[in-house]
């Protein structure tokens, strides 16, 4: 069979102008450089993830309250006892689970000591008050809880 | 390859087992007289060759092809033996009739009847030779290089008196034919300036077959129809091919979307998933990012300073959870000496002095 020129340039016209059309007509994929970029954000999630895993978790809610109030009892404060009601839940989505304590005593004495323990736990300080050489300070102890124990557990 | 004397006679009739197209094997050729000429003189004629700077077209007649291959398969005489036997039918009868230059009636007869015999002879080798293809014997030789066109006149003899001629001028093909009784029409040269080819077998034998055999007019319009059809499911191959060239790189790049599309979405998903995980990780951890909470140790290390450098320190925060409460603010006496952490002071009309520093500063820093 011979080929001549004209048939050639037919079926190269053909297929051209075919899989232009094919090329045309179909979806266009994500570019891989996108996919490769979304890819490369899950290792960074995934490496965070690691490195989060190595810090240490919140402690006990029950049994660090416990042991901050032996604390207090040692700076010479007095436990002020706080009504806990179901407010002590997480108020925003990234905050772990609370209990709000109160202690006051003696301003120099409490002030350093309240310093150290809020170096110590994981605490937020609510509100102070300082009058007449009495601080007073309310404050919110963070931890991990099973829901159950909340009540009654942190009326000490 | 040529000369001016006869190096052997050869005949139309004959079967002659020759080279194949391209020195490939080799093949039976009978040969017919193929003439140049601007037009054939025959109204079968067919173009053999067309016109080129060296040589006018070139003509085969269909009589002669059908009549060599009916010849080569034993069904006929060719023309070229026809021609010959009448040429030796009338040099007999010349001789025998006072030297006249038309045979005879009785020669003729006498002539027939030897080719018919001869036919009979070959019939058995005909039935080997019924593939034969044909060529025009111009062609062939011409093809395989052993015609000197600046010769005027070449020829390929029969017999010393017949044969095939090929007129040339100046160097172009003007016209060939078959010679009789030494006359070689359409030129004042004679037989005795013609370069002569050698013929015998044993040259023919080493000759190449040209690509193109002669067809007859019915057949070349066969061969352009059957080109015609060939060309119509080229192209219709052709245009399915594409297709499907074009319907596979469719498919293809959409399977690709398809899947870098997923890709993305697991991804995406995955890292959705991954960060709503260290959200809760982070949370529930005890990180350094978050404890000791910053805003309550600047607070309280303030206090404590405020409170040992200054004396009846008073303060109310109520509440300093909360965006809105942007600095703490205390009041007090001035203060018995220097200040680490940054603030500000006012001193207010009765000697105390408010001090201000905001939430998110540092506890160290110099005072303002």
């Amino acid at each position: 069979m011979k080929f001549e020129r004209i048939d050639i340039f037919i079926g190269l016209g053909l297929l051209f102008v075919l899989t232009f059309l094919a090329w045309l007509v179909s979806p266009t994929p994500v570019a891989a450089e996108i996919v490769s970029g979304a890819e490369q954000r899950v290792q960074l999630s995934e490496l965070r993830q690691a490195q989060l895993k190595q810090q240490p978790a919140l402690p006990d809610l029950p049994s660090a309250w416990q042991q901050l109030n032996i604390d207090w009892q040692h700076c010479g404060l007095t436990i002020v006892n706080v009504p806990q009601v179901m407010d002590s839940e997480p108020q925003s989505p990234d905050e772990p689970p609370f209990w709000t304590g109160e202690v006051n005593g003696p301003a120099g004495v409490g002030a350093t000591c309240l310093y150290l323990a809020f170096q110590r736990y994981p605490m937020r300080l609510v509100a102070l008050n300082v009058t007449d050489d009495v601080v007073t300070a309310r404050y919110r102890l963070y931890g991990t809880h099973d829901p159950i124990r909340i009540i009654g557990a942190n009326t000490q | 390859m040529s000369s001016r004397a006869a190096k052997g006679h050869f005949s139309l009739d004959d079967v002659h087992k020759i080279g194949g197209v391209g020195g490939i094997g080799s093949r039976n050729v009978v040969f017919i007289s193929d003439e140049y000429a601007e037009v054939s003189r025959h109204p079968d004629g067919v173009v053999l060759q067309q016109k080129t700077a060296s040589s006018l077209p070139s003509w085969v007649r269909d009589a002669d092809i059908e009549r060599a291959r009916n010849f080569a398969a034993g069904l006929t005489t060719s023309q070229g033996s026809l021609a010959v036997g009448l040429q030796r039918s009338a040099t007999v009868g010349a001789n025998n009739a006072d030297a006249s230059e038309q045979p005879t009636r009785k020669g003729i007869a006498a002539s027939l009847a030897a080719l018919r015999q001869k036919k009979a002879e070959a019939a058995p080798k005909a039935v080997v030779n019924s593939g034969a293809a044909v060529y025009g014997f111009w062609q062939t030789a011409l093809h395989n290089g052993v015609v000197d066109l600046k010769a005027p006149l070449t020829v390929a003899p029969f017999t010393d008196r017949s044969g095939l001629f090929l007129l040339t001028h100046e160097g172009r093909i003007v016209s060939s034919g078959i010679f009789r009784a030494g006359l070689i029409p359409g030129t004042e040269h004679s037989l005795d300036q013609a370069v002569v080819l050698d013929v015998s077998e044993s040259t023919l034998r080493g000759w190449k077959v040209p690509s193109e055999p002669c067809m007859t007019s019915a057949e070349k319009l066969r061969a352009r129809q059957r080109q015609r059809d060939t060309r119509a499911i080229r192209i219709m191959v052709s245009a399915v091919g594409s297709a499907a060239i074009a319907l596979g790189l469719y498919l293809y790049l959409s399977s690709l979307a398809v899947e870098r599309a997923n890709a993305l979405s697991a991804a995406s998903a995955r890292s959705a998933e991954i960060d709503s995980q260290n959200a809760e990780i982070r949370r529930l951890r005890f990180t350094s990012e978050r404890y000791p909470d910053g805003e309550s140790i600047i607070a309280l290390a303030a206090v404590q300073q405020l409170y040992y450098a200054t004396q009846s320190l008073r303060l109310e925060w109520p509440n300093i959870l909360g965006p809105e409460f942007v600095a703490f603010e205390v009041s007090a006496s001035p203060p018995v000496h220097e200040l680490t952490f940054r603030h500000t002071q006012r001193v207010n009309p009765d000697g105390t002095v408010v001090y201000r520093w905001n939430k998110g500063e540092g506890a160290l820093g110099a005072s303002q």
